[in-house]
């Protein structure tokens, strides 16, 4: 079995949904195989909870199958997966904060840093939005692509250090690198606008 | 000087640019904080790729799934499962499948000394300082595993499920009176019966504790010996010195706190409180005097605070200085 991201040939998400709409189970297996993981890690960067990304993702799945099988589009799975994982996730940290207020409520404050001021609740979502789209352009690179930008980002490893972990030469880590930020600045708007 | 995009700021961070580059780029962040932000997502995203490397095996995770599926439509599931037995019994046999955990991949590349093929295959996973990590094991077990710590197992549960532990985790176990679960450390074993827990055992503290969320756990110094069974709430607390103690009523938030990213301490002692900071930011903290050490506090950090941020408020409680010694040390001192 292949690790859960794939390489992303553009045309497979949507054969298989369809072979999963016609009630083929192990197609719709292969499409959870390839998005979970980065699903996950997609939730996770809204709501910093692995157990809880893992449920959405399973819910969000199921979801797709009923669509599927009541024989709604199977068209552009991919953005219909990662549109739903935020809804989903949006909407979770909503209800948490709506459980925070209630909580805080009826506890003590703790003494708050008299200078920290915290960001506003838009700030943080504007926040998560860019850690989510940039975990999710991650994901999507090509596997040894992203293997090397993350342990660039990582612990700043030098293109021999990884050359050597990942059994390939100094030279194709460095054009790696520079494909794969070159394919994040297609994809990612442009730093520095939170919106 | 060019435009400050993706491919500027990813060799930024990876520590890549000429002095003139870097220049620009620090002179362009310190404009605003939402340009800061950018740094702070790719910084992130490199920290969670560990911390949710999932060494999952997603056929278990979709043999869950899918009886959901089923429950979808009825009419189809008996075709559907006579289909699926050939690809569960793979799926049986597969115990571990690697996801794309960095850590896991390094930690996988070093080829064992033996090299032998017969022995059954001991992985060994690790977090380093400021890492943490979840993975699900063949037999499905979930394994949180907090900073600095190594988990080793076999991908084979035929009749015993023992793994070995150097550090933090929490364990979420099926339980299976014929394949009891058990985590040995330095200081003692602990075999689940049907159970969520914690472990934390250090090879360099002098104390190992376990503590039990759901279920029940059985301690005891190894295998041989009579153990001593926990409830939800207690906790098991070995020392060198005082040998067994036992605790009810725990605060399990203290604990447990960490696997929803919260770090809760609860009449810690300082010294206790530093080491912990230490492993989950990967930094230096030294006292000023050793009569600080025993100074214990109360305080919960939930939103991922630095470790700067966090010795702030520990400073503020305990009337303590905070001085930066170096990029990633710091030194407290009495005011």
């Amino acid at each position: 079995m292949t690790s859960g991201m794939a390489d992303d040939a553009p045309e497979l998400p949507d054969t298989v949904a369809a072979a999963a709409a016609a009630g083929d189970v192990q197609a719709f297996e292969r499409l959870f195989a390839i998005y979970a993981d980065p699903l996950c890690r997609f939730i996770y960067s809204y709501v910093d909870s692995w157990e809880t990304a893992e449920e959405l993702v399973d819910d969000i799945f199921l979801q797709l199958w009923i669509r599927l099988r009541r024989g709604e589009s199977a068209r552009d799975v991919k953005a219909y997966l990662f549109t739903t994982a935020r809804n989903r996730a949006i909407s979770h940290l909503r209800h948490r904060r709506v459980e925070a207020r209630h909580r805080d409520r009826q506890l003590p404050h703790e003494p708050a840093a008299p200078e920290h001021v915290a960001p506003s609740a838009d700030q943080q979502l504007a926040e998560r939005e860019l850690i989510a789209a940039l975990q999710r352009a991650v994901d999507m690179l090509p596997r040894r692509q992203r293997e090397v930008v993350l342990l660039k980002w990582q612990r700043r490893a030098s293109n021999d250090e990884i050359a050597q972990a990942l059994g390939i030469a100094s030279a194709t880590v460095a054009e790696h690198f520079r494909r794969a930020l070159q394919q994040l600045r297609a994809t990612l708007p442009a730093p520095g606008d939170l919106s | 000087m060019a435009d400050i995009d993706w491919v500027l700021l990813g060799r930024y961070a990876a520590g890549e640019c000429t002095d003139d580059e870097r220049a620009a780029v620090d002179r362009w962040l310190a404009a605003s904080p939402a340009r800061q932000a950018t740094l702070g997502a790719i910084d992130r995203v490199a920290a969670q790729a560990d911390r949710t490397a999932s060494v999952v095996d997603h056929a278990a995770r979709f043999a869950k799934l899918r009886s959901r599926l089923e429950a979808e439509t009825p009419s189809r599931s008996v075709a559907w499962s006579r289909r699926w037995q050939p690809a569960m019994k793979i799926a049986a046999g597969v115990l571990l499948v690697l996801g794309t955990s960095l850590a896991g991949y390094m930690a996988f590349q070093r080829p064992s000394p033996s090299g032998d093929v017969a022995q059954p295959i001991v992985h060994t996973i690790s977090t380093a300082r400021g890492q943490r990590m979840s993975l699900r094991l063949g037999d499905g077990t979930l394994v949180l595993l907090a900073p600095a710590s190594t988990l080793r197992f076999t991908a084979s549960y035929t009749s015993d499920r023992t793994v070995q532990l150097d550090g933090e985790a929490v364990f979420t176990v099926t339980h299976d009176e014929r394949r009891p679960f058990r985590v040995r450390t330095r200081a003692f074993v602990a075999r689940d019966l049907g159970t969520r827990f914690v472990v934390r055992a250090y090879a360099d503290d002098s104390v190992a504790n376990v503590v039990v969320a759901e279920g029940a756990v059985a301690v005891a110094r190894d295998a041989a010996v009579d153990s001593v069974v926990l409830s939800p709430g207690d906790g098991a607390r070995l020392t060198t010195a005082a040998g067994v103690t036992l605790a009810h009523g725990l605060s399990l938030d203290s604990y447990f706190g960490w696997t929803e990213g919260r770090l809760v301490f609860r009449r810690t002692p300082l010294a206790d409180a530093i080491q912990q900071i230490e492993r989950w930011h990967d930094v230096e903290i030294r006292l000023a005097s050793p009569a600080l050490a025993a100074r214990s506090f109360s305080a919960t950090f939930e939103h991922g605070e630095s470790a700067a941020e966090m010795l702030q408020v520990i400073g503020a409680v305990l009337k303590l200085d905070v001085t930066q010694t170096g990029r990633r040390s710091y030194l407290l001192h009495a005011q």
